[in-house]
């Protein structure tokens, strides 16, 4: 055997002596991904990069010191204010880690590896900000705007579902969906939805489902993963299938946390697979409710109508009743007695009134004559006064006599008379002829 | 695909139903249009009832472009199968 030809242990130990001289301590930067955590309290991962990855573990021993959580900056020593997360819960697939430790060659697999010392998280991962800047462009191009969203239909007839045809995903729409909805017709168009390939396959589905236009709404939907697992939904290429559907498109993928760049161009999002199931179909039970409401309204409704009817009838035959002849008849003669009625009551009052209206004008004419006959008296005792003072006769009480010719002429003169003539003399109780012896008129 | 006729019968019949209950509520039929409108809500209500006891989704799965029965597999694969997957 040749001396330069080595056993593999000789290989694997040179190999082991030039490395880890190389490399006592390193510090690298890189994304985890394939975490697993054994119940040996052992951590393993790998770093890697857009070319590259290393195996990585953390030894339970070593996790010991970070556990208690970090107050000071292990690559540059600046002291923190306060204590930072421990490494070990910010530790996921996806994350981009700063890792300090030395390079070991891990002899029974032929593998280098890096043994962990200290552990520091460097933010987000390289995925999530490839996810920032495609979502950035994607919502420039308008693929997440909400006036494009289309309204899924209720209770779904046609549904064209594109997930792994075996699966969590699957098994959990199916078995939500199986209490819902009235009875649908689901079409699987089966897509891997990790690795590779899923992303050109998923798009496939969107593609076949689209042409072929049977289907109501497109269902995409897978169950959670890492954000590398549900990558294949951050590409492009799946976003821009789903952004041209022509068919509306109902995303559930990962699990509530988890949104991906498919979900935000559907037009709707579900949380989780079982959710999309919710979506799509009212449970059973609602619309036996709702079909036990609508049977209820028929009864009562018909059972209106009915009563409607009846009371109209009724209504109908009490309007007949009064109109008929004998109605007419018996209304007449009561409005007939009603007017003899108030007419024997109304005869003697008017006849009452008009009595005393009667007496009331007897009463006025009688003292209006008894006035006028006063009134009369009293002027006749008026005139007689006044008749009785003109009497010629009245002065031959006081003594004086009225002297008259023979001819009865009043004497009013000497010259009427002659010596000798009979004159007649008028006294108050008596009458005497005289002869005129002288006449001396004066 | 019978995408017209049958499908739909559950959502039809029920819209039917709803529009023969306004319609008594509100129109002025005469008697015996209301009873035939009350008989087919009847016979409406007891095929959506029977359609949904009986209801249940139908699985196929769209192969060499045709749509062939589907039965998923009963065994379960983790939703988050953990690592070992990696290029």
């Amino acid at each position: 055997m040749p001396e330069n030809i080595l056993t593999v242990r000789e290989l694997t130990e040179r190999l082991r002596a030039n490395l880890e001289g190389a490399f006592p301590f390193v510090w690298v930067r890189g994304e985890v991904t394939n975490l697993t955590r054994p119940g040996s309290g052992h951590i393993y991962f790998s770093l890697k990069d857009r070319e590259a990855q290393i195996q990585c573990v953390w030894f339970a021993q070593q996790q010991k010191r970070a556990s208690r959580g970090q107050d000071f900056d292990p690559l540059t020593g600046e002291v923190y204010d306060g204590p930072r997360p421990s490494p070990l819960s910010v530790l996921r697939n996806g994350a981009t880690m700063l890792c300090a430790g030395r390079i070991s060659v891990y002899a029974a697999r032929g593998q280098y590896q890096l043994v962990v010392e200290l552990l520091q998280d460097e933010g987000r991962g390289m995925l999530a900000q490839a996810f920032e800047e495609r979502k950035r462009k994607l919502m420039e191009l308008g693929y997440f705007a909400v006036e494009r969203k289309r309204l899924l239909p209720y209770d779904a007839k046609r549904v064209a579902l594109i997930t792994s045809a075996a699966g969590a995903a699957i098994h959990d729409f199916l078995t939500l969906g199986a209490q819902r909805g009235s009875g649908a017709q689901i079409c699987l168009f089966p897509a891997s939805v990790q690795g590779n390939a899923a992303a050109a396959e998923i798009v496939t589905a969107l593609h076949r489902a689209g042409a072929q236009g049977w289907a109501q709404v497109i269902v995409l939907i897978r169950g959670g993963g890492s954000l590398e697992d549900l990558w294949p939904f951050n590409e492009e290429a799946v976003a821009e299938a789903v952004f041209r559907s022509r068919i509306p498109v109902l995303a559930g993928i990962g699990h509530e946390v988890d949104v991906t760049l498919a979900d935000m161009t559907a037009d709707a999002r579900a949380a989780t697979p079982s959710h999309a199931a919710q979506l799509l179909w009212p449970p059973r039970t609602e619309l036996a409710q709702r079909l036990d409401d609508a049977c209820g309204a028929l009864r009562r409704a018909a059972a209106g109508r009915l009563a409607g009817m009846e009371r109209s009838l009724q209504e109908q035959t009490k309007a007949l009743r009064w109109l008929s002849p004998s109605r007419c008849l018996a209304r007449l003669r009561e409005r007939l007695e009603r007017m003899l009625c108030a007419l024997e009551k109304t005869l003697p009052q008017r006849l009452a009134g008009a009595g005393r209206q009667l007496a009331q004008k007897r009463d006025m004419l009688h003292a209006r004559i008894l006035r006028s006959l006063e009134r009369r008296e009293h002027a006749l005792a008026r005139l007689t006064l006044t008749v009785e003072n003109a009497d010629p006769l009245a002065p031959l009480k006081k003594g004086y006599a009225l002297a008259s010719a023979a001819n009865g002429d009043i004497l009013r003169s000497v010259r009427q008379v002659a010596p000798g003539q009979e004159i007649h003399v008028r006294l108050d109780n008596g009458r005497l002829s005289a002869i005129v012896s002288v006449v001396r008129p004066e | 695909m019978n995408e017209t006729t049958e499908e739909n019968l559950f959502e039809r019949k029920m819209t039917r139903l709803q529009d023969i209950v306004d319609a008594l509520e509100s129109d002025d039929l005469p008697l015996e249009k209301s009873m035939s409108l009350y008989k087919e809500g009847l016979t409406c209500a007891s095929f959506c009832k029977e359609r949904l006891e009986k209801a249940h989704h139908e699985l196929t799965v769209w192969q060499e472009g045709e749509m062939k029965p589907f039965a998923p597999r009963e065994e379960e694969e983790p939703s988050d199968p953990a690592g070992g997957n990696a290029p």
